[in-house]
């Protein structure tokens, strides 16, 4: 019995202090959603002339308007794409077209940021490496 | 280090009360048009009907609409003002935090169409530590602490003495309530708000909550002596730490995993292994009082081991709050809340000491004497109640503000061509508007005169200036407003001695005053307020050695993407190299990225963007270090 009264004020301590999960002010906020990239798919080699990228969001929608960081809520934001760690889009879309990539082994990376085009206070990122021919 | 860690018991967060953190206008600037609001944006949230901001002109009149708002950003307060006339401007604002209820006040001035003759110093001043918070806030942790230890040990440690803890408890409640009411006392003093508009107020529910959950205890120890009284009150215990904890500086800090909950869930944690600590020795000593005995020997053996996962506990959570309250090592021992926190440093490592004679030398003995184990109790509980009194103090008072680049002097040292002049020049604060210029030489000769030549390098936006400096001792030195606008400067010491006159060239860049909030990966986010109300978003990507990517994001006053039809030009600068213009791309309506390949060193990106619809140019900038 003790130590289930003991259990009890854990999990009260526990409920109570993450109650207050919704962001202070001035402070990055976090999304829950899951950014993960289908296509191409790592170790794939694809025609570097246009390269298919498909994404899939989880919990998450994209938009192509831009607001402070004032006005940003959460699970609403952009899809950055970067290849080789420069940027190809900043209002990327779940179905993107790369064109002419260079023959040879690329890194792309895709991340879903907030509308202030500022990542999240932890990042959404989808890595995958892939050959173009 | 582990004391060091514990020491910094129940420390606030870096941005510990509502400071002035920046505004705009800024402190000291000069402006060509008058402006139609002042905005202010602190360091934490501040309760608007508790704040207050007046705006000066230099004949004392006012010039503020007396419509204080908070819009759009819940941490920035706006005053509409009507400036008809040329002239230097005051700001004095007094604001109470709405995350503890602790007051700041300060000014600044800024000039319309002249330098502002005032000091332009943003000073936020708060108010010296209040005796009587302290008062309140120490007895509400002493007895928040009697209360959960005392509940514990009755529960788990000394099951038969449940009967005489009760007292123990219900003085502990009684005590932490009376704190309560000393702090709400202190409250009600310090905001000036009458009764009914304080608890309405978050700091005022704060202190309901509390003092509620203490009286709960009280009753439920009162009402009976069973286990599920107690387990009662250990209940309300958390709760009313909960309370303390979720009205406090943890609630506004940022921690790595996004928003404030581990700092809270840490600080909950920091606070009840203290309770276990020491109410729950208190609690002990009273449960083992009189003869020895097989049952009380038990009770000493199991609270031994509660209290070996407290210590570790309260030093694990305490280092990792005190890596985010203080920030630098300056901080510790240049402040009284640095000073506070070298207290708690000794007393707890004598209370560690303590801790190890009891386990090492009395814990064995106790089937036969308690007699050394009553001794050391004592001393540790007074050492703990010295503790707790630093705790309050450090609670009352603002943590040193971190040294941030913006408030650190500018420096430059260079040669003349003929090496024959060593110039040291010192911009203080090294922000765009006033600042003090002091030169220390090295030359054969001592001159009869020194001055400044100051170029602007980030345009043609104003012609050069001269400044003579006076002597002062071995430098040279002077106060005015050359460095007018932000950007970089080519600032040229000219000597005249009786014989030769030498000119030392030097370049400065003025410090950009950003807010910033860390990001994953170690990327840094800041946002700048701008001119007419606009804004920018900026950062480095990824911040290290090797290929970056710069973003420049603008935004309207109403936090809209602002259009910025022509590219901008966006600029990367190093001290001791030329200013270079780095290839940019759009990627939208307000938002470019520039590349660059970077080095080690202190980096200062600027961009100037025209938005659309104007022709005067905006200049966001920051720096970071690689």
């Amino acid at each position: 019995m003790r130590k289930m009264a003991l259990g009890a004020v854990i999990l009260l301590a526990m409920v109570a202090c993450n109650s207050n999960s919704n962001g202070s002010v001035g402070t990055r906020p976090t999304s829950t959603a899951k950014l993960t990239i289908l296509q191409p798919t790592t170790g794939s080699t694809v025609d570097g002339k246009d390269v298919e990228v498909k994404l899939s969001l989880v919990g998450g929608t994209v938009t192509t308007v831009t607001v402070s960081s004032a006005r940003i809520q959460p699970n609403i934001g952009h899809i950055h794409l970067r290849l080789d760690g420069n940027t190809i889009t900043l209002l990327g879309h779940l179905d993107n077209h790369i064109k002419n990539v260079k023959a040879g082994q690329h890194i792309l990376e895709a991340e879903y940021v907030a509308q202030d085009h500022l990542p999240w206070a932890k990042d959404i990122l989808s890595t995958v490496s892939f050959t173009a021919r | 280090m582990i004391a060091l860690g514990a020491s910094l018991l129940a420390a606030p967060g870096a941005l510990a009360h509502a400071n002035l953190g920046s505004s705009d206008p800024a402190a000291g600037a000069r402006l060509d048009t008058p402006p139609s609001e002042i905005v202010m944006h602190f360091t934490e949230q501040p309760e608007l009907s508790l704040s207050g901001a007046q705006v000066l002109s230099s004949d004392g009149a006012r010039v503020d609409d007396g419509n204080l708002r908070q819009e759009p950003d819940p941490r920035a307060l706006v005053i509409g003002v009507k400036i008809t006339a040329h002239g230097t401007y005051t700001v004095a604002w007094h604001c109470i935090s709405k995350v503890d209820g602790h007051a700041t006040a300060g000014s600044f001035a800024f000039g319309v169409g002249v330098n502002p003759s005032a000091p332009k110093k943003n000073l936020p001043t708060g108010p010296p530590p209040n005796p009587i918070e302290m008062t309140g806030r120490f007895f509400f942790i002493i007895g928040t602490v009697l209360v959960f230890g005392g509940a514990l040990v009755a529960l788990f440690v000394a099951t038969g003495a449940r009967r005489i803890l009760r007292r123990y408890v219900i003085a502990g409640a009684l005590a932490g309530s009376a704190g309560v009411i000393v702090l709400a006392l202190a409250e009600h003093g310090t905001t000036h708000a009458s009764w009914s508009v304080l608890f309405k107020l978050t700091i005022g529910q704060a202190l309901i909550e509390r003092v509620a959950a203490l009286v709960l205890a009280a009753v439920a120890v009162a009402v009976a002596v069973r286990w599920w009284s107690y387990a009662l009150a250990l209940l309300f215990a958390a709760g009313a730490m909960f309370a303390d904890v979720h009205a406090g500086h943890a609630d506004a800090t940022y921690s790595w995993i996004g928003g404030p909950v581990l700092e809270v869930l840490v600080q909950c944690v920091h606070f009840a292994s203290a309770a276990v600590w020491m109410g729950g020795l208190g609690a002990l000593l009273i449960a083992i009082r009189g003869g020895e005995s097989e049952d009380k020997a038990s009770a000493v053996v199991r609270y031994a081991r509660f209290a070996a996962l407290s210590i570790f506990v309260v030093a694990a959570s305490g280092l990792y709050r005190a890596i985010g309250a203080i920030g630098s090592w300056h901080g510790v021992f240049h402040s009284g809340y640095g000073y506070s926190v070298i207290a708690k440093t000794v007393l707890l490592g004598l209370l560690a000491l303590l801790a190890v004679r009891q386990r090492f030398f009395n814990l064995d003995k106790v089937r036969t004497t308690l007699a050394g184990l009553r001794r050391v109790g004592k001393a540790e509980l007074t050492v703990g109640l010295a503790i707790f009194i630093a705790t309050a103090i450090l609670l009352g008072l603002s943590p040193p503000p971190p040294v941030s680049a913006a408030s650190a002097p500018l420096v430059a040292d260079a040669m003349d061509l003929g090496h024959t002049v060593s110039a040291h020049l010192v911009v203080s604060p090294g922000q765009a508007g006033i600042n003090t210029f002091t030169v220390s030489l090295k030359t054969s000769e001592r001159p009869q005169t020194v001055s400044l030549r100051f170029v602007y390098a980030s345009g043609s936006a104003i012609g050069p200036s001269v400044l003579p400096l006076e002597r002062r001792g071995n430098a040279w030195t002077a106060t005015a407003a050359n460095l007018s606008i932000q950007g970089l400067w080519n600032v040229t010491v000219v000597t005249q001695g009786a014989t030769t006159s030498s000119e030392v060239p030097l370049e400065i860049a003025t410090h950009c005053v950003t807010d910033a909030v860390p990001g994953p990966n170690g990327l840094i986010l800041y946002t700048q307020t701008l001119s007419g109300g606009n804004s920018d978003s900026m950062y480095l990507d990824p911040g290290r050695v090797g290929h970056n990517e710069i973003h420049f994001t603008f935004f309207d006053p109403k936090g809209n993407e602002l259009p910025v039809p022509d590219e901008p030009t966006i600029t990367a600068w190093r001290p001791g190299t030329n200013a270079r213009g780095l290839a940019l791309r759009r990627f939208s309506a307000g938002h470019f990225i520039a590349s660059a390949r970077l080095g080690r060193g202190k980096w200062r990106f600027e961009a100037d963007a025209v938005p659309k619809g104007t022709t005067q140019p905006l200049r966001a900038c920051f720096e970071q270090t690689i």
